[in-house]
């Protein structure tokens, strides 16, 4: 679940950022949407814990990440990396897999970031959902872009998150692999129990997802909420 | 994966980088420890050849002549001192001990001594094949004379009048080797070593033309200096004062004369400068390893912000580039003294010279504790900025970068 109330960040130049008040609910799917610059990715960096808001009370997945009124309840420093390693997972629009590591060692990574001794078994049933086995003990470069985004979001759900997030994951696919893009994102999520945002100005995953049920579309824009709980 | 092999993985994810860093690091450390043994092997080898040794005795002249001539063999003696002298200085109540050197023969350019057994015992030499002489005309040959010579036990030879070659032989009185010291790394080596009654012996039976002359040239017997030790450390103060004042002869301290000869050599001063020139080796390669770390967290600000998102906390993320860094200076730190240890090790045979004595085997001095010590702290300093710049990478922004 993720709720936010009177949320708001400030830009580096000065800017007040602010987000609609949100209320969603365990497992449901948020498609964020908004023109480049408009403040989806801050606000993805908000509910993974990588940005403190300016103001307002945020909690993710039962935790309470800021509340301005009582700044005491909220997460900082280390209680708040250790709470992502194993609340968030983010498939962010560059993949970043390491190109010094081997596939399965780009998983391992997930473990190492959380303090966790490498889970091989973990690492291969990630792998085997995403039909990936067979590619454990490759490099990045040796992956075309739809694989490299399978490993990237094997990674990102191997911890099992609360919460997956995922930024413009069809920004450089055609329709094809976006179609297979948005399935696999939704399986996962579905699999995993968590929900899944995805911030995009990507028509096409709306398009893709016009018949869905039980899922929020939010539009924000700088300084400006544009639509609120509409359900597709 | 642990952090370890995590920071390895990363350092050799560039390898042509991280070798030609380590190449820079390696050959920084070799130099600065090469430097350090050959000094310390330097000082060694003179401090083993005086040890023991208070002061030297023999005839006026020059004290650094005296001390080259009589501890070091390297020079030729200020003359000859009368037995009846040097037997009054053994009785001297701030002498405990005393040996005597007799010189002037040589052979193939080393030099026969004539001496005490007392003096082998001094410098702790061992026997690698005989014994020690019992009566005059019985010699030990030094490990290098040894294999220079090709004479082993029960060969003879004869002594060249002299320090160099081409002088009279003494073809009269033949030595006959009776022992070979085993490898010693000092003086020893180098020396022919006798009975000094076979000094006495094979001039006097050149020289004498019938028992009268012999029986004088008995009565006038010399040795040509004597090396002492002392009763007590006070005489240092006093004894040399006594002898240089009240006898016909002079007192060196080697200790004194060895600085003296350090000092005029400018061996300090040499050592200061190719130590400064391994420093700026240093420099310059722990400035490649800064550059290739500061590239290397430019480069990669994306991933290791990914580490972050993935719930890595800054602090893990600063190791990760100290270790990184520390990881090419501990290859360079065990390539750069196994470097070292091997040209110590490599140049007498490469020389095939037993001046080498200050090379051989390898050795661990406590000073060569500072060559692991300087590469951590060139590896820290390295890293320092590089870790800064990871501590504090601005997550959310890199997160948001574009493809």
């Amino acid at each position: 679940m993720i709720r936010s109330e009177a949320l708001s960040a400030r830009h580096p130049g000065g800017d007040v950022l602010f987000f609609p008040d949100m209320d969603v609910p365990q497992g449901s799917v948020v498609l964020l949407r908004g023109p480049s610059g408009s403040g989806k990715s801050t606000w993805l960096s908000l509910v993974a814990g990588l940005l403190t808001p300016h103001s307002g009370r945020l909690v993710v997945a039962d935790t309470v990440l800021h509340d301005a009124d009582h700044p005491s309840h909220g997460l900082r420093g280390a209680l708040r990396d250790a709470w992502r390693a194993t609340h968030i997972g983010l498939l962010p629009q560059r993949l970043h897999l390491s190109p010094a590591l081997t596939v399965a060692e780009n998983l391992a990574l997930a473990h190492w970031a959380a303090g966790l001794r490498p889970d091989a078994n973990a690492i291969t049933e990630a792998l085997g959902s995403l039909g990936m086995t067979a590619l454990a003990g490759r490099k990045p470069h040796q992956l075309s872009v739809g694989q490299a985004q399978r490993v990237a979001l094997a990674r990102a759900v191997l911890m099992r998150p609360r919460v997956l997030l995922a930024d413009e994951p069809t920004a450089s696919l055609d329709d094809a692999a976006a179609a297979a893009a948005l399935a696999l994102l939704r399986d996962t999520a579905r699999q995993a129990g968590a929900t899944l945002v995805l911030a995009t100005h990507d028509a096409r995953v709306a398009h893709a997802w016009r018949n869905e049920a039980h899922i929020f579309l939010y539009e924000i824009d700088l300084l400006r909420f544009l639509d609120k709980g509409l359900m597709l | 994966m642990n952090v370890f092999t995590l920071s390895w993985r990363y350092a050799w994810s560039r390898p042509l980088s991280a070798g030609l860093n380590v190449l820079m690091l390696t050959l920084g450390l070799a130099a600065l420890a090469f430097i350090l043994l050959v000094q310390q092997r330097l000082t060694d080898a003179l401090e083993r050849d005086v040890a023991g040794i208070d002061v030297v005795v023999g005839a006026k002249g020059s004290q650094l002549q005296l001390i080259l001539a009589g501890v070091y063999h390297l020079d030729v003696p200020p003359g000859n001192i009368a037995l009846a002298e040097v037997q009054a200085l053994g009785n001297h109540p701030q002498v405990a001990q005393w040996v005597p050197l007799s010189l002037g023969d040589s052979l193939a350019g080393h030099r026969i001594v004539g001496t005490t057994p007392d003096y082998l015992a001094w410098h702790g030499a061992e026997l690698a094949q005989g014994r020690l002489w019992q009566s005059p005309m019985q010699a030990v040959l030094g490990a290098s004379v040894a294999r220079s010579t090709g004479l082993g036990v029960g060969d003879r030879f004869v002594g060249v009048h002299g320090l160099g070659v081409g002088g009279h032989a003494h073809g009269n009185q033949p030595y006959e080797v009776v022992g070979v010291l085993r490898d010693h790394g000092g003086v020893l080596d180098r020396l022919v070593l006798t009975a000094t009654e076979s000094v006495w012996k094979v001039h006097e039976d050149d020289m004498a033309v019938d028992d009268e002359d012999r029986a004088a040239l008995e009565a006038e017997r010399e040795v040509t200096l004597v090396l002492i030790r002392y009763r007590t450390p006070l005489a240092a103060v006093s004894f040399p004062r006594w002898v240089n004042a009240q006898t016909s002869l002079q007192a060196a301290a080697p200790a004194y004369e060895l600085t003296r000869l350090l000092s005029l050599m400018g061996v300090g001063v040499g050592v200061d400068v190719l130590q400064a020139m391994a420093g700026v080796l240093l420099a310059v390669a722990a400035l490649s390893v800064f550059t290739a770390l500061w590239q290397a967290v430019r480069e990669r600000r994306a991933d290791l912000a990914m580490l972050r998102m993935l719930g890595a906390g800054p602090i893990r993320l600063a190791m990760l580039l100290l270790l990184e860094s520390l990881w090419l200076a501990l290859l360079a730190c065990g390539l750069g003294l196994a470097l070292a240890q091997g040209l110590m090790t490599a140049l007498p045979w490469w020389w095939q010279a037993d001046a080498a004595s200050l090379m051989g085997a390898m050795v661990w001095p406590p000073v060569l504790w500072g060559v692991p010590a300087l590469a951590l702290g060139v590896a820290l300093l390295a890293a320092l900025l590089p870790a800064w710049g990871a501590y504090r990478l601005d997550v959310a922004t890199l997160l948001q970068a574009p493809v």
